[in-house]
Formats: structure tokens, sequence, C-alpha cells
């Protein structure tokens, strides 16, 4: 093997399986190193990603294999899963620097294997390393929200679980289905869509092909958060560790995109699926009072922007829907750092607590330390970035997806994505900061800690505690994270062609004209005076019940048929085998019967190795019948 | 530092200076919203009179009017949702 065959073999390394591997090192290494190694695995894959030349529209194999009959192409080289596989690497970047001095090797391990897993999906050209980099992704992802080690994280850690291996299954059954209806394992578009008209009869006529695209579209939706199975993501990301649900905030609900886009492109469904999760999303961030929770609800309204977009179709909407999922991961991977910020400030994040409400004054409590005006111009970059405020990262996507819906005459669909970005800016725009930062200031006693910082008559009680507040001191390289996180929305803001050079296909447009400018300056402007009128109602305490509360309480009667009829059944069986062994030992001892002669009852008492082997044998033959049944 | 739920109210035993300045808290962001919406409105005046992609483009200053009904809307929508929606509990947080 020649020097040159050797660097073209560890160029051609998927990152993925670069970024595994260097994980399993890790635990092995000192806390501060372990920050600094995944920041190194991350520009490294970087570096293997951008080495390889990528032609537009089209995709090349880097790596091939061969798994029985089918090829393998586990490392596929295209503009849009570079695109993806460039983010997701950005995102470990800073998370990682966000996370230098989390001492949790763990939590660590969990995330670098979530990136692999994250890159994997979205540079596999099979369905096999598709579906295995899906798996990966879901189990390390858990240990995020399960490292948070606090009441409740554990239980919503399982949900989340259970959700994603639900997805999981589904997603391998449409493989399957799918592998048996084309015998390839290649991806590929399902340029047809999915005949909602004729679906039955396509049933009866080719269930494989059918059921294929129908459950490949169910296990995708799970992860891509599509109401009504969206549950898992504001419980779990609101639940997982500060450091983690910047990373899930960027990995999970993406690469689901990247699947719709790269599988469902024009699935017309997707477009009305989109509308009612842009809706959905705002509605319930409006609702909710805990931030990150508030940051969970704003990802399934801009996830509903992209799903829109792929349902479209067009060129210009699948680049939107790619250049959305980039610009979304910049800004909300930095709200979640902020929220992680706001944290260690105020100990809490429920906004009620800040802002309180005229009508529930005994909720009012004031901050124990106001929240620095560094960290609100941070968030506030991401903030009106999501928001769609011209010159930032959100502003060169999202006119792009509304474009493209004018041009296919979804009105009542662009309008309705208009109203839903005036309710993103209400919630994470103004909610969010006012009861945060403004209304806290407004509010009687933060006189102390002004006065205090203005070098003004203190006495010496507010002096001391002034100081011990000060003590929450928020970690160099988290103030650095997150300015890196807020100074990528202000580049791609301000150089949207930077971005528009890695998309699937070439550009038309262009977000500095007078029409997405005087529409994002109007709306924004008229839902800020919106805002100012009906404020003082919006914070009321309380939790709020998601759609799966309602489906639990309407799956109640399914729950006792299903679960109180299995018990019922496995106790009688359990109550039959009982009898039957006691039975079995009082023959054996003679109790009943003639019981076992002299020969028979040492041959019982020492089982030989076929006996044994039977056994096995049998008992994996039961298994397997039953699993194929 | 423990706060009763009264010293909620402002007002109470503030600093003059430090009352003079708050009102920045509230003037800075109503003047940059007035400020955005009015440019909005001179941009679409003078560069998009001519300009009709959709019926709503010939109305002036629909997004305006647009981004104000709406979010009134989506804010009335969400404080009907508060009462069927919000479930108060009572004993510390769930889980």
């Amino acid at each position: 093997m020649t020097m040159d065959s050797i660097a073209t073999s560890i160029v051609n390394l998927p990152p993925s399986v670069l970024m595994a591997g260097g994980a399993l090192l890790i635990p092995l290494l000192p806390r501060y190193f372990r920050a600094a190694w995944m920041i190194l695995l991350s520009i490294l894959g970087l570096a293997f990603l951008w080495s390889l030349p990528v032609v537009q529209a089209s995709e090349f194999c880097v790596v091939s294999a061969t798994y029985g009959d089918y090829s393998l192409m586990p490392y596929v080289s295209d503009p849009l899963g570079r695109l993806f596989a460039t983010i997701f690497l950005m995102v470990l970047i800073t998370g990682s620097l966000y996370a230098w001095s989390l001492d949790d090797r763990g939590e660590s391990l969990g995330t670098m294997l979530y990136g692999a897993g994250a890159v994997g999906v979205v540079l596999a050209g099979d369905y096999l390393t598709l579906f295995i980099f899906w798996e990966l992704m879901a189990i390390a992802s858990t240990w995020l929200i399960w490292s948070r080690r606090e009441v409740g994280s554990t239980a919503v850690g399982v949900r989340y679980l259970i959700y994603h291996l639900m997805g999981g299954g589904f997603l391998l059954m449409g493989i399957l289905f799918q592998i048996q209806s084309t015998g390839s394992i290649q991806l590929q578009p399902f340029t047809e869509g999915i005949s909602w008209e004729t679906l039955g009869q396509d049933l009866v006529s080719n269930p494989s092909g059918t059921l294929g695209p129908l459950f490949l579209l169910l296990g995708v939706a799970v992860n891509a958060a599509v109401v009504p199975l969206h549950a898992w993501l504001p419980d779990a990301y609101a639940k997982a560790s500060w450091t983690g649900s910047v990373f899930m905030s960027a990995l999970t609900t993406k690469s689901a995109i990247y699947v719709m886009i790269r599988l469902f492109p024009g699935l017309e469904i997707l477009l009305l699926a989109g509308l009612v999760m842009a809706v959905f999303g705002t509605i319930y961030g409006l609702l909710s009072n805990d931030v990150r929770q508030i940051l969970s609800y704003s990802i399934i309204a801009q996830l509903g922007y992209m799903m829109a977009a792929v349902g479209v179709g067009s060129e210009m909407a699948l680049n939107g829907a790619a250049a959305h999922a980039f610009s979304h991961i910049l800004y909300k991977s930095l709200l979640f750092m902020c929220a992680g910020a706001m944290a260690v400030y105020a100990g809490r994040a429920t906004l009620v607590e800040w802002a309180g409400s005229s009508r529930d004054s005994q909720q009012w409590k004031q901050p124990d330390q106001p929240l620095p005006w560094g960290l609100f111009a941070l968030y506030m970059i991401g903030a009106l970035s999501i928001s769609g405020v011209p010159l930032l990262s959100g502003f060169i996507s999202k006119p792009m997806i509304l474009e493209s819906l004018g041009k296919a005459h979804h009105e009542a669909g662009l309008l309705i994505l208009i109203a839903a970005s005036i309710g993103t800016f209400l919630h994470t725009g103004l909610k969010i900061p006012y009861a945060m930062w403004i209304k806290p200031r407004l509010d009687a006693s933060s006189h102390l800690i002004d006065d205090a910082k203005q070098g003004d008559d203190v006495n010496e009680e507010t002096s001391q505690e002034v100081e011990a507040l000060q003590n929450h001191k928020l970690p160099l390289s988290q103030w650095f994270a997150m300015s890196l996180g807020a100074g990528l929305c202000l580049l791609f803001g301000l150089a949207p062609e930077l971005l528009y050079g890695w998309l699937p296909y070439p550009v038309k447009f262009s977000p500095f004209e007078a029409y997405p400018i005087s529409e994002s300056l109007m709306t924004l402007s008229g839902g800020f005076f919106a805002f100012v009128l009906l404020r003082k109602w919006l914070y009321r305490p309380g939790t709020v019940l998601d759609l799966d509360w309602m489906y639990q309480k309407g799956g109640e009667p399914l729950r006792k048929v299903v679960v109180d009829t299995s018990w019922a059944v496995f106790s009688a069986v359990d109550v039959v085998v009982q009898r039957m062994a006691s039975s079995m030992r009082q023959w054996f001892r003679g109790e009943i019967g003639t019981g076992p002669t002299q020969a028979q009852r040492f041959h019982l008492a020492q089982p030989s190795i076929e006996s044994a082997i039977a056994w096995i044998v049998g008992t994996m033959l039961v298994i397997g019948l039953a699993l194929l049944l | 530092m423990s706060q009763s739920p009264s010293t909620g109210q402002s007002g109470a035993g503030q600093s003059p200076k430090t009352s003079a300045w708050k009102h920045w808290f509230v003037v800075i962001p109503v003047m940059l919203a007035l400020l955005g919406g009015i440019a909005g409105v001179i941009i679409e005046a003078v560069y998009l009179a001519d300009y009709a992609s959709h019926w709503w483009n010939e109305i002036p200053a629909f997004y305006l009017l647009f981004g104000l009904g709406s979010a009134v809307l989506t804010l009335v929508v969400t404080l009907l949702l508060q009462r069927v929606l919000l479930h108060h509990q009572h004993g510390g947080d769930e889980a």
C-alpha cells in the first residue's frame, strides 16, 4: 500500500466513523481535554468533509461496501448532505466550547456519539446505514436527558426513548417493505409520492410498495416532531441537561428534515402538516412559562416552515428548507445556550415568577439577580434572528420559503406562515426578554442592584447581598461560545451568499430586496404593539397541557383493555404453571402416583449436556417463532 | 434576596436616578418598533408602488395591519386557550 493510498483512505474516512471512534477515547481523558478533543474531532470531520469534491445537484459515493446481495453506500458526498453535516459539526464545535467546564464523562461521550449519529444519517447513501446511525442518535441523545439527574428527567428520558424506538421501528418496517418492493437499499426520493385517493387500491395491488413509503414517512415524522407525534420534544428539551439541550435542539429534528427533503420532496400532505406545526408551535409557545419549553415549541413552529417548504417541493422551496434548517440550528443553539446562562443567574426559568400578572399577584417574585445586559444582547441576536429581522440569519432563509409558497400560489399558507412568524417574535423576541430583563428592572426592588452598580449610597446589608449574588459567574468559555454563535448569526445574516453557495440547487433569490425587508419591518412592528397592548394577560401560572395529555386520557379505555387483559392472561398462566410445577415436585417425591424409579430419579437429578442443549435450542425456536409471527 | 410578593408593585421606594433611566427600557423598544414600521411603509411606498404579486399588495401598509391584526388574534386565541390548557398544580414542579 503506497503513501498516497493510505492518505486517500484516511481522507475518505467517513466523519461519522471518525467521531464515533474518537468518542470512545473521551472517558479516558481528563476534564478539560475532553471538550478540546470533541472540538478537534469536529474540526477534523469538517476538514475531511470539505476535502472531497461535491458536484451540484448530484452525489457520488466515497465509500462503498457490500452486505449480502446489497451494495452499501455508507458515505455519500452531495451538496445537501454536506450542508447538513457542516452545520452539525459547527454546532458541535460551539456546543463543546459551551460545555468546556462540564465534568461528566458520560455526557461528553453521549454528545459525541449523538453527533456522530446525526452526521452519519446525513451522509448515508443507503437505508441500512441510515437506520444504524438513526438508532445511535436515539440512544445517545437519551443519555443527554438522563445526564440532568433531576427529578423527572429519568421518566422523561424513558418516554423520549420509547418515542424514538417506536419511530425507529416504523422506519425499519418501512425500509424492509421498501427493500421487498424494489430490491434496492439505496436512498431514492419517492418522486411519485403517496396517492391518498387510491391508497386502499394500492394497498391491495402493491402492499409492499405502498406500505414502504408510509412507514418511512411515519418513522421520520416522529423525529421531525410532526404534530401530533411531537410531545417528546418540549418534554425532553426542557428536561435535558443545560448543555445537552443545545445539541438536541440542533441534531434530531434537523436530521429528520434532511430525510424528508431527501425522500419526500413535493409530498403535498407535508405542506398541510407544516402549517399545522407552525400555528401549533406558536400558540403553545405563547402558552408556556418555561424558557426552554417556549424555545422547544418554537422549534416545532420553525420545523413547520421547513416541512411546508418540503411539501411545496420546488427547487427554491427545497433550498429554503435546507437554508432554514441551517439558520435555525445557528440561532436556536444560541438561544438554548442563553437559556442555560439565564439559569445560572436566575436559578429558575419560569416566566410568571419574573413578570407576574395582574390577576395573579401572589405569584410575583423578584429575581435573585438581574440578568446582565451582555446576555440580553446575545439572546436578542438569536431572538431577532428567529423572528426574521433583516441582517440576521433567519432573514436569509425564511423569506425564501415564503416566496416559494407565493410562487406556488399557496397564498393562504403564505399568510399563515407570516402570522406564525409574528407569533414567534411574540414569544421568543418579546415574552421572554420582557419577563427576564425589562419587567424586573421596572419593578420596585431592582433599584437596589442598580444603585449598587452606580456607586450610590447603599447600606451595608444591600452591598453584601449584591456581592453574594454576583458570585453566580458564567464561565468564560460559555460567554465565548455564545458570542461565537451570535457572530455566526450575524455573519450569515450579513453575507447570505456564503450559505447560498452550499445549497443543493442554484439560488435565484436575494433577501436584500425591498419586498422582504418592508414586509419584515412592518409585520414585526405591528406584532410589537399588539404585545404592548396585551402583555399583562400573557403571564399566567400553570403547566401547559399538550396533546399527549389528551390522547393519554382518550387512550385510558384502550389501556385498560390491553394491559388489564394481558395482566389477567399472564396471571392465569402463572397460576397454571405453578400448579403444574407443584404436581411435578409431588410426583418426583413419590407423594402422588407411583413416582419415578431409582434410575429415573438419578437421570432427572443429573441433567445431561444433551438435554441442556435441547432446552436452549427449543427455547430459541419458540422465541424465533414468536418474533416471526 | 427574599422579597415579599407585595414588593412587586412598582414605584415604592425607588431613587430618582433609577426611576429616570428606567423609562429608557420602554422608550427605546417603542421607538425602534415605530421606526421599523415607518421605514417599512416608506420602502413599500417608494420601491413597491407598482408591485402586485398578490391581491393584498394593492392595500397600502397591508403588512403593518396584518402584523397587528394577526398578533392580536394570536394573543386573544392564546388567552382563551389558557383557560382550557393551563393546568394549575399544587405542590411544586411537575416531573
